[in-house]
This record gives structure tokens, sequence and C-alpha cells, in this order.
């Protein structure tokens, strides 16, 4: 076994893990944002209660395409290229959601701030959607291929995401309606709604907040509802995957902190202690991902048509298989090494002048 | 219609839209460093708030550009995943590094500050106020410095090796630095600034000429034709530089630029076709009169005779630091005339850049002079001309790009991979839906931004007493 890719494999899955912990909370603002906010002002108190934090969260998503790319180009060309039309709708909705968060506050009349509400809702609620729906069908296999094709006269081969028989297309498209990803999309949504509306609880003061937690209790039992179903519907279709985590899982003990987190919400949320609600809520998030990873290792993506893809991987696209030279990987380590602690301290000091309950900015802001 | 053509059509889309905010993100972005620095250090109560208003004025509509130009971009970066999967199979060992660099580098930087800058001043001191503009500004310019880094591997490859018909990283240092990024990246970084100085000095000539604002206006005015006429002149220099890079790395690029299909020697530089100039092509490219340059039917010549591992003598190349001989035997530097892109584009693209760029020049200067003698109120026929270059130098960024781009052609990286052999097996279908979702979410985002700078614009900056 070698390292590096390893190494590289939990670096991305902790980028995705912090993507969907930071961008998860504003994400979910955006989806319970028309249901929480009654009039204009407590609309700006959600807004900017995100406003100084959004696009910074967002960057992980990029640095995440950067890692994949840098590290497993297969998997990132793949991938993207297989899914494409979910991929190209999720930039779709990231672009509505920037645009409605960014821009409703200039707007000049209150039917276009309207309009502008609804583009942010729906652009927040589309790519969570989105990204549950590819993580559902990442983790219940793709049908990937390991081809051979012909470049200048060379004979090189190439995994494919086939959507023909004779693989000579690639993307996707009726496919990934799967009702397994389907369910997986929807408890995405639920818990991403569910830390937005704890942070929302956390931040603001008063009616607001107590309806931001009443509105999280309602989410954590439709969560815990899904979770069991997605469990079970597990163990029953792809029973591989549990088989495969349950190898792991003193690596990294990503299901009890689960558990934990998960039950801690609950019970902070009815004590009111919003804070601690939303740290566990974090942890959750972070761990569910650290799950995901944990059970499809040591693939990226694995492939239908492998027996077990865990174990006996040919045509899966691999840690392994799908790796950049060990140079370009241990290059990026380094510099990985320098950048991400650096990224996080001055993170943590900027973000600690936002932290705390909103205040709307008398200038500027949303 | 073909895939490729689609896939090339929705990339050239969406990086054209891009590259109509950056620029001005760009440069602004450093303006307003230079700007909130001022409003910081100033203890004189009235220039204070001067500073103030003129900062937050530009901030807010660096903020609308900001927005436009940011939800563009990260489309681009996952485009070599979705649209070109085979280019990024085939170089994803050196070229995903420089993207994961610009997010790690430049990306945090840019984004967490531009929090404060947005929603902090209420909350911070104003020297670290002034210090997160500075903290906006650089990790602005290191993105674009990425960028370059990335593109100028796929204009002038180095420090790789091929293998099994992909290219693996052999020296990062080489990689990074190329044959072009450094003379690229300063000619792209001026770009920027003049854009952004346009962009202030034409918007407070607006308010001049209006006759209000008028001490914010004449003092952001000043400002901007200062750093612009700096950048503007030595954009010249770096411009020449760029050019005789160019020579030593593409010659096949260099003779399209010039629409030169026949060798010649102390060849002229067409100003426009019928305007001749003896002997300048061979001074700009070679800075040698008598130099030989090679026209694009004896380069694809030579190129194939390299591609068939045929031996090549040393007249039939110019001296060049990217020597094709190094491929020898590569399919890939198989190219015919047919591959050859319309030279028209490539021409014109570089004749209406240079020429724009020598206008700025010669406007920021004017500018710098009539403001020195404090008589630019009076000069209204060169407030209107600032007033209408707002988006010129926008138009010559894009022009650059295009000659880069279309000039790098047929290949997407130099020599070493073909445009037409990098994009992803996908049905035309897909690509054409994606080319429609993001034209139209495009046009729609872009009289958003017109309509939001106009409405600013025309409500102007704060009165001072709606400062203090």
């Amino acid at each position: 076994m070698e390292l590096l890719p390893v190494i590289w494999f939990v670096l991305l899955g902790f980028i995705i893990a912090m993507y969907a912990a930071l961008d998860g909370f504003d994400l979910g603002v955006g989806i319970v944002y028309p249901f929480l906010a009654k009039d204009e002002e407590e609309k700006r108190i959600l807004l900017n209660s995100i406003g100084p934090v959004w696009d910074a969260n967002e960057v992980w998503l990029i640095l995440a395409g950067g890692a994949l790319f840098a590290a497993f180009p297969v998997a990132y060309a793949t991938l993207q290229s297989g899914l494409y039309l979910p991929v190209i709708l999720i930039l779709f909705m990231l672009i509505l959601r920037a645009i409605g968060i960014d821009y409703r506050g200039k707007m000049p009349t209150p039917a276009l701030k309207k309009t502008m509400d609804m583009v942010f809702f729906l652009g927040s609620l589309g790519v969570t959607f989105l990204f549950g729906l590819t993580l559902g069908n990442v983790i219940k296999g793709l049908p990937v291929k390991l081809v051979e094709k012909e470049l200048y006269g060379e004979v090189v081969k190439t995994h494919m995401i086939c959507a023909d028989q004779d693989c000579s297309y690639t993307g996707l498209l009726i496919n990934i309606l799967d009702p397994y990803a389907l369910l997986v999309a929807l408890l995405t949504v639920s818990f991403v709604a569910m830390h937005g509306a704890i942070y929302a609880a956390y931040v603001t003061n008063g009616d607001l907040s107590h309806r931001a937690a009443s509105l999280a209790k309602k989410l954590w039992f439709n969560s815990a509802l899904l979770y069991l179903i997605v469990h079970i519907l597990t163990m029953i279709y792809h029973p591989l995957l549990i088989k495969n985590y349950f190898t792991r899982m003193f690596i990294f003990p990503a299901l009890p902190i689960v558990i934990v987190a998960f039950i801690t919400i609950i019970v902070a949320l009815n004590r009111q202690k919003y804070s601690l609600a939303f740290w566990s809520s974090t942890a959750m998030i972070f761990s569910a991902i650290g799950i995901a990873f944990a059970s499809i290792y040591p693939t990226l993506v694995p492939s239908i048509y492998d027996e077990n893809p865990f174990e006996n991987p040919v045509h899966s696209i691999t840690v392994f298989n799908s790796a950049s030279s060990e140079k370009t990987l241990l290059t990026m380590l380094i510099i990985a090494l320098i950048g991400v602690p650096m990224v996080l301290t001055y993170k943590f000091f900027v973000y600690r002048i936002f932290w705390g309950k909103v205040k709307v900015p008398k200038e500027g802001g949303y | 219609m073909d895939a490729v053509l689609l896939a090339r059509i929705q990339f050239a889309l969406t990086a054209m839209y891009h590259f109509l905010f950056v620029p001005i993100t760009l440069g602004l972005s450093l303006l307003l460093a230079i700007i909130w620095t001022k409003w910081a250090r100033e203890e004189d109560d009235e220039r204070h708030i001067l500073y103030e208003r003129i900062g937050e004025f530009f901030t807010t509509l660096f903020a609308i550009n900001f927005a436009a130009g940011v939800v563009a971009g990260i489309v681009l970066e996952f485009e070599f995943g979705t649209n070109w999967s085979e280019y990024s199979k085939t170089v994803g060992d050196i070229f995903g590094a420089p993207l994961a660099i610009e997010a790690i580098f430049a990306f945090f930087l840019e984004s967490v500050f531009l929090g404060v800058l947005l929603f902090g001043r209420d909350r911070v001191s104003p020297k670290f106020y002034a210090f997160s503009t500075w903290m906006v500004a650089i990790g602005t310019n290191l993105s674009a410095l990425w960028i370059l880094v990335a593109n100028s591997w796929q204009q002038t490859p180095k420090g790789f090796y091929l293998e099994g018909g992909k290219a693996y990283l052999a020296s990062f240092f080489d990689a990074v630095v190329n044959y072009s990024t450094p003379y690229r990246f300063v000619h792209m970084f001026l770009a920027g600034v003049i854009t952004g100085a346009i962009f202030v000095a034409g918007i407070s000539a607006y308010y001049i000429l209006k006759r209000k604002h008028l001490d914010v206006a004449k003092e952001s005015f000043r400002i901007a034709v200062t750093i612009g006429m700096i950048a503007s002149l030595l954009q010249i220099i770096a411009g020449d530089l760029h050019g005789y890079q160019v020579a030593r790395t593409q010659p096949l690029k260099l003779a399209m630029m010039e629409d030169k299909w026949e060798t010649e020697s102390g060849a002229g530089l067409e100003i426009v076709p019928g305007i001749e100039i003896p002997k300048l092509l061979s001074i700009l490219a070679y800075h040698d009169p008598d130099a030989k340059v090679y026209g694009i039917k004896d380069l694809v010549q030579t190129f194939q005779k390299i591609a068939k591992g045929e031996e090549v003598g040393e007249d039939e190349l110019p001296e060049l630091w990217l020597d094709p001989r190094q491929f020898a035997g590569r399919q890939s530097l198989y190219i015919t005339e047919e591959e050859i892109p319309p030279t028209w584009i490539p021409f014109w693209s570089l004749r209406g850049m240079v020429f724009l760029g020598f206008f700025f020049a010669f406007i920021t200067s004017l500018g710098f002079i009539f403001t020195v003698q404090d008589t630019i109120e009076q000069r209204r026929w060169l407030l209107k001309l600032f007033f209408y270059s707002i988006p010129l130098p926008i138009v010559a960024n894009i022009l650059g790009w295009i000659v880069a781009e279309v000039g790098r052609q047929p290949w997407v990286v130099y020599y070493i991979l073909k445009t037409k052999d990098a994009a992803s097996p996908l049905p035309a279908g897909q690509i054409l839906t994606s080319i429609i979702l993001f034209s139209s979410i495009y046009f729609i985002v872009f009289l958003i931004f017109l309509g939001l700078m106009v409405q600013k614009v025309i409500k102007g900056p704060k009165r001072p007493e709606e400062v203090a």
C-alpha cells in the first residue's frame, strides 16, 4: 500500500467535510429562510447572519475541486464528465444562490426583493439536494468501466462512466434518479436544513430564535426518520458498504460520534443550549462525511460492474489507480500542510469578529 | 453539432463572461486598498471623511462587480472536469496543482477578508480595515497569478515528462515558472490595474462633468490617472517583452498573430493591412532587424517532420526556448494547414489590444498632466473621453485573451496535446443544454449588474454630513 494516496484520500475527506459543515450552515439558512423570516427585518437578520462568511465557506468547495483534480485527476475527470448535467446544475444553482443573496439588498422594489428571496431559497435547496443526489449515486456505485483508447498511437487505459453499452458516451442523465440516491438527497436536505435552523437559533434573539429552534426540532425528527430508512435500505441493497465501513470503523469511529452528536442536538435544543446544539450538529455532519468516505475506501467511485469494488476493484476508480504521481502528491501535501493551517488561523480570527448574535451592519451588508 | 466545437464554444463563452468582471476586480481592489489606507492614516478630519466617502462608494461598486464575477469563476474550475475530461486525465498530474493552490493561497484570503470589507467597518479598527483591503487585493491578484501559471503551462509547457500517453511532473518549479509565466503575469497584472484605474477615472470624470460630488471626484480622478498612467506606460514595455517571449516559444502563434504564411527575413510589421513598416516585426519579435520570421506553411511542414521523427535542420526553426524537437515522434505535432484557426482572429485582436493600450497610455498621461495643472475641469472633451472609455480596458483584456487562446490552437497544451483530443466524450445535446443554461443566467446577471451599477453611480457617493 502506498501511503501518499491514502493521506490525500483522508485530506480530501477533511476538505469535503469542512465544506459540508461550513457551507452547510449557510445553505441551511437559505433553505429555512422563507419559512422562518416573517418580515423584512427578520429577513435581513438571517441574511446578515451568513453574509460575512458564506463566500469563504464556499471556497472549501473550490478547494475540494482543486484537491480532487490535483491528487486524483482521473476521478475528477471521470466523475464530472460522467455526471455532466447534475454537476452543471449544481454550478447553476450556486450562481442563483449567490445572485439571490448578493443582489437582494440592492434591489429597488419589494417585488424584486421577493423574487431574489425565491432565487436564494431555490438555489440553496437545489445545491443541497443535488450534492446529496451525487453523494448517494457515488456510494451506491456508478457504471464505471476501465476501457482502452488510443491517443497518438499509444494505447491508454482510461476510466469512463458509460451512458451506453459500448461506452462511447459519458454523461449520465436518467440513471442518477435512483430511489436510493433520492432518499440520500432528501436526508442531506433535512440534515442541512436542521444545521441551518440551529445556527439561526444560535445567532438570533427572541421570537425568531425560538421559532428557529422549534423548526430545528421538527427537522431533527425528520432527519432521524430518514436516517433510519436510508440505513435499512443500505443494509438491504448495499450490504458491502456497511461491511466495508465496519472493517475500518476503529480507525475513525465516525458512527458513534454521529449517534452521540445527533442525540446531543435534541437534548441541547430542548434546554435552549444552542451553541452546544450547533457544535454537535457540526460534529455530526463532519463525521457523516467520514462515514461515507470510510464506507467506500479504497475506491473513490465504486463501479457497479465489480463484484466487490472494495476488495477486488477492476473497473472501480480507486485511490491508487486514479492518483497523481508521487512527486505531485508530495509537493501538494507540503503546500497543503503550509496553506491549510494558515487558512484555518486567519479564518478563525476573522470569524471571531463576526461570531455571536447577528448585528445588521449600519453600512453595507445585505 | 460537433461536441468538441460545442465544448469550445462553452468554454469561450463562460471564460469571456467571467473576464468582463475580473479585470475590474483585480485593479479596483488595489485602488481600494490604497484609498482605505489613506483613510486609515489621515489625521485631518475633513480629509478622513473625504477618503471614507471615496472608499465607501467604490467599495459598493466593487461588491456588485465581485458578485457577478465570482459566480462565473466557479464554473470555469469545474469545466476542466465536465467538458475537458480527456485533458484533465492527460495532464492532471501537473494542471490540477495550480488550481488547488489558487484556492488555498488566494481564494480564502480574498473571501475571508472580503467579509470584513463588506460587513466589518463598524466592528474593526481603521488600521485592521485597511489591512483587510490589502488582503483582498493581494488575494485577488494571487489568484490571477495561479491562473496565469496554469494557463502559461498550457502555452509553454515545462518541467514534465511524457509516459504512457500522459504528462507527469518532473520539476514543480519549472512547471510553475515555465517559459512564459513571469511575462504573462506582469502583463495581466498591469492590465488589471489599468482597467481598475480607468473605471475609477471614468466614473469620476462623469461627476466632474456634471459638477456633482466635485471634491470626491477630483481626488479619486487624481489617484486613478496617476496609477493608470504608470501602469499603462509600464505595459508598453511588458507587452513588448511578452511578444519577444512568444517569438521564442510559440513561433506558430507569432505567425498567426501577424498573418504570415511565408517565411521572411527582415520582416515588416503590418500596422493594418496596406500599411507596413519595414523590418519592424523582426525587430519586435527578435530584437534584430534582419531576423527571420517563419511563416505558417513552413512551420506546419517542420512540425510534421518532427512528428514523423525525421531530422530537422537548424535553419528550419528559429532559435527557441521551447523546442518542439524534444517531442520528436509525438503525433500531436502532426498538424495540417486546415487545423490553423482563421488568422484574422488573432491578427485583429492583437491590433485592437495594442491600439487600445496606447490609447490608455495617452489619455491617462493627459489626465495626469491636466490634474497637476489643475485645469482638468475645463478639459471637458477629455473627461467625456474618459467616461466613454470605461468599457474599453475590458475589451482590451478580452482581445488579449483571444490572441493567447486562439493563437495557441490547434493545441490545448502546446505541442503535446491537441484541443480536439482533450474534450469529454459527451452527447452534444447535453453540452447544448448547459450552454443555454449558462447563457440565459449570465445574461440576466449581466442586466442586473448593469442596472445596479447605473443606479449606484446616479446616486453617487455620500455627502460629508451623511458620513460624520
